[in-house]
């Protein structure tokens, strides 16, 4: 690891950003005092809303979210304490639902015209909850945020011109390596595609069964999620169809099914399973996310390290994600549910997400020692400057043609179709489909 | 013959007349018939409606953005994009091969379960107590536990490999996917049948089965000549209702397999659900779905009708 550590920067990245995730480990018991000492004192960060709520209020506010692992359920623990110093009379709620379900259960409870105060969520599918009506303008709120400036334009998510979610956090992945593994059979951690599959060859080559790659193979937005650096390397895009792109992206990756490079299994892991893959301790590689880097701490028992995604002829594009807060449509306490999120986007609540992996969206944290002092978070922070894209695409057709393209890849990996016929049925399936 | 009991509007005890000798007659409100009530509304609210709801929208243009508003009529348009899915024709042929396999292996499996599991003994009981246990599991543990089994590193290929085997993908390679949820299914349906036939079994009258054995039948003979004769009435319907039940299969995919690799696993339904709840398309999810009850409806009513055409006969 570089001992010079750039600035971890999200302001240079300009589009809309969106992403789920899946955290794991513990809080560093370092970051919870400093995060300590900076909270003892509440900013300016937590004053005027459109009508600010009375600290004696009292009440309960409903949060829904999907993290299922220690450092993300943390984090919010870091939240709701920082709102409770302010409000002590508000207990805060906060439920639990599956990734998959969440966005459903939010717009199923827009028809009784219920859902939470708050919500913390970025999947593919936020254009839909807007649409059903399931998510209140913070456009009042934030016009009057003391702390506004300090988050780049790439992490505000608008519709129709009003701002409805902020990420206080992105994620996004990477290369990630066994440093035994390589130091054993004299691999260094490839740079390039040219450079990936023969990595991978060394590997199998050695002889001792170690699996050259943990990849996510799933036929959903994690697939999806997967194959875009592979796929964009070669020059395809939702606005650019090319078949030659994709056949190339996709022949790629087929390969390593044909080879054995990769376990087939991952047409069913998620990214939480991948990454339980890597802690077997006999995968050489894994393409996966910054939000590991809590658990990686506690759970890897091997020398490892993380470098960039390896480049594709035309670079590629790495999908930021990162979880919005966001204020429920039907939500009858407003100014309360706007209180807790302006905690959620403070500085010590936009710290609180270093501890769980994830690298702060504020400008004012970009030099901070804890968040410049993590090496662990080097490689992403590049990757944040120069290959950083939005995420989910706009429009209803794109989240179809996800769907698509993760159809495909999971194909792909499970050795059921090769680069050209993955390649034939993704530009048909994309343009098969109807506007919406 | 029985002879019919003819009712009168004063009779408290208003009784169904005999369909063959006399013809059907309605039965009116009053007595036996005020306690179909509750169930009557419980099928209205419960079943009548969401059908009602599903076909509607099946005609309508819904998206998130007029979920909650007057849904806009689209005729037959959401049908048309529905059968022109690519995935569409994949998943229809998913899901006969889907059905067969649960049908078949439901079936058979339950029958010979129910003759393993006739005779009363301690040991058959016990057996029989963890088959209604195997019942009773929600199909979430059931899917997770065979998911973990199945895996390539699971206990089965771990078994395989054991023995020089080698490994099986079963929810990876090829066909094998649908095959093995449908495996599952078989197995999770195995038990429910096997209650049916034993119950039935205990219908079949001692006599023919001793007088079989006297005739010196041996035991295949019985099974085949007396016992599968017998149960036929109990296999109409146990067949309907495990194909009904197959069809509508969901849980077990959406667990082992996501409809995945690819779509080699997706069936009407999982394709139905992914078309609504992964691609926000309601109601062309919900032309799939209604396009699903009527294959299923179909082939029910033309299966029953031939029965009744051989029982006539």
């Amino acid at each position: 690891m570089s001992s010079q550590l750039p600035n971890i920067d999200v302001a240079s990245h300009s589009a809309l950003l969106s992403r789920r995730v899946f955290l794991r480990g513990a809080l560093a018991g370092a970051g919870l005092a400093g995060l300590a000492a900076i909270s003892a004192a509440p900013t300016v960060a937590t004053a005027q809303r459109v009508s600010q709520a009375s600290s004696n209020a009292s009440g309960t506010l409903n949060l829904w979210h999907y993290f299922n692992v220690d450092a993300q359920v943390g984090l919010l623990a870091t939240w709701t304490g920082l709102f409770n110093q302010l409000y002590p009379n508000i207990k805060v709620v906060t439920s639990y639902v599956e990734f998959q379900q969440l966005s459903q259960k939010v717009i199923a409870a827009t028809g009784a015209k219920q859902g939470p105060d708050v919500l913390i969520y970025g999947g593919s599918d936020l254009v839909q909850m807007y649409k059903a009506g399931a998510l209140k303008s913070l456009q009042p709120y934030w016009d009057q945020f003391a702390d506004a400036g300090q988050y780049p334009d790439g992490v505000i998510t608008r519709f129709d011109d009003q701002i409805y979610g902020v990420k206080p956090y992105v994620n996004l992945v990477a290369w990630w390596y066994n440093k035994d593994i390589l130091d054993d059979v004299g691999v260094t951690p490839p740079k390039t595609f040219a450079d990936v599959t023969p990595a991978f060859a060394k590997v199998a080559a050695a002889g001792k069964n170690y699996l050259p790659l943990a990849i996510t193979g799933r036929p959903d937005n994690q697939g999806d999620w997967t194959s875009w650096p592979w796929l964009t390397g070669y020059g395809f895009s939702y606005d650019n169809l090319d078949q030659s792109a994709a056949e190339q992206g996709f022949t790629l990756a087929a390969g390593w099914s044909s080879n054995g490079y990769l376990s087939k299994d991952g047409v069913s892991w998620g990214q939480s399973e991948t990454f339980d893959r890597f802690v077997a301790g006999d995968v050489a590689f894994m393409q996966n996310g910054n939000w590991n880097i809590g658990s990686a701490k506690d759970q890897l028992k091997f020398n490892y390290g993380i470098v960039e995604m390896p480049a594709g002829p035309k670079t590629g594009n790495i999908f930021l994600g990162g979880e919005p807060g966001w204020m429920g449509a039907f939500t009858s306490q407003p100014d309360i549910a706007w209180a807790y999120l302006s905690q959620v986007f403070s500085k010590p609540g936009d710290l609180a997400s270093l501890m769980a992996g994830s690298i702060p969206a504020r400008n004012d944290l970009a030099n901070d020692p804890q968040v410049t002092g993590e090496p662990l978070l080097v490689p992403f922070a590049n990757e944040i400057k120069t290959r950083g894209t939005e995420y989910p695409p706009q429009g209803g057709n794109q989240i179809a043609a996800q769907l698509v393209v993760a159809q495909n890849w999971s194909a792909v990996v499970a050795g059921q179709k090769d680069g050209p016929t993955a390649a034939e049925d993704t530009i048909a399936g994309i343009n098969a489909i109807k506007p919406a | 013959m029985v002879e019919p009991v003819r009712t009168t509007v004063d009779s408290p005890y208003p009784r169904l007349a005999n369909r063959a000798g006399v013809g059907r007659r309605g039965f009116r409100l009053e007595g036996k018939g005020l306690f179909l009530v509750p169930a009557g509304l419980y099928l209205a609210g419960l079943t009548f409606f969401p059908m009602y709801e599903l076909v509607r929208m099946s005609f309508s243009r819904v998206t998130p953005e007029v979920l909650y508003k007057p849904w806009p009529f689209a005729g037959l348009n959401e049908f048309q994009l529905a059968i022109a899915s690519p995935d569409f024709s994949q998943a229809v042929l998913n899901t006969l091969v889907y059905v067969v396999v649960v049908v078949v292996s439901g079936l058979v499996g339950g029958f010979v379960a129910a003759l393993i599991l006739w005779r009363a003994t301690p040991l058959t009981s016990f057996t029989f107590g963890v088959v209604v246990f195997v019942w009773a599991m929600p199909p979430l543990v059931n899917a997770s536990v065979w998911r973990f089994l199945l895996d390539q590193r699971g206990l089965i290929d771990s078994i395989l490999v054991l023995f020089h085997l080698p490994a099986v993908l079963w929810l990876v390679d090829g066909r094998l996917p649908l095959v093995a949820v449908a495996l599952v299914n078989a197995w999770a349906s195995v038990p429910f049948a096997t209650i049916v036939y034993r119950a039935a079994f205990m219908d079949i009258p001692g006599e023919l089965l001793e007088a079989a054995a006297v005739d010196g039948a041996v035991p295949r003979q019985i099974i085949l000549r007396i016992i599968l004769p017998q149960m036929r009435p109990v296999m109409v319907v146990l067949s309907v209702v495990t194909v009904v039940y197959a069809f509508r299969s969901f849980d077990f995919i959406y667990i082992m397999t996501s409809g995945g690799p690819g779509t080699v696993s997706t069936t009407l339904p999982y394709l139905a659900y992914r078309e609504a709840f992964q691609g926000y398309q309601y109601s062309v999810g919900a032309a799939t779905a209604v396009i699903a009850v009527c294959i299923v409806l179909g082939m029910a009513v033309v299966y029953m009708r031939q029965v009744r055409a051989e029982q006539r006969a």
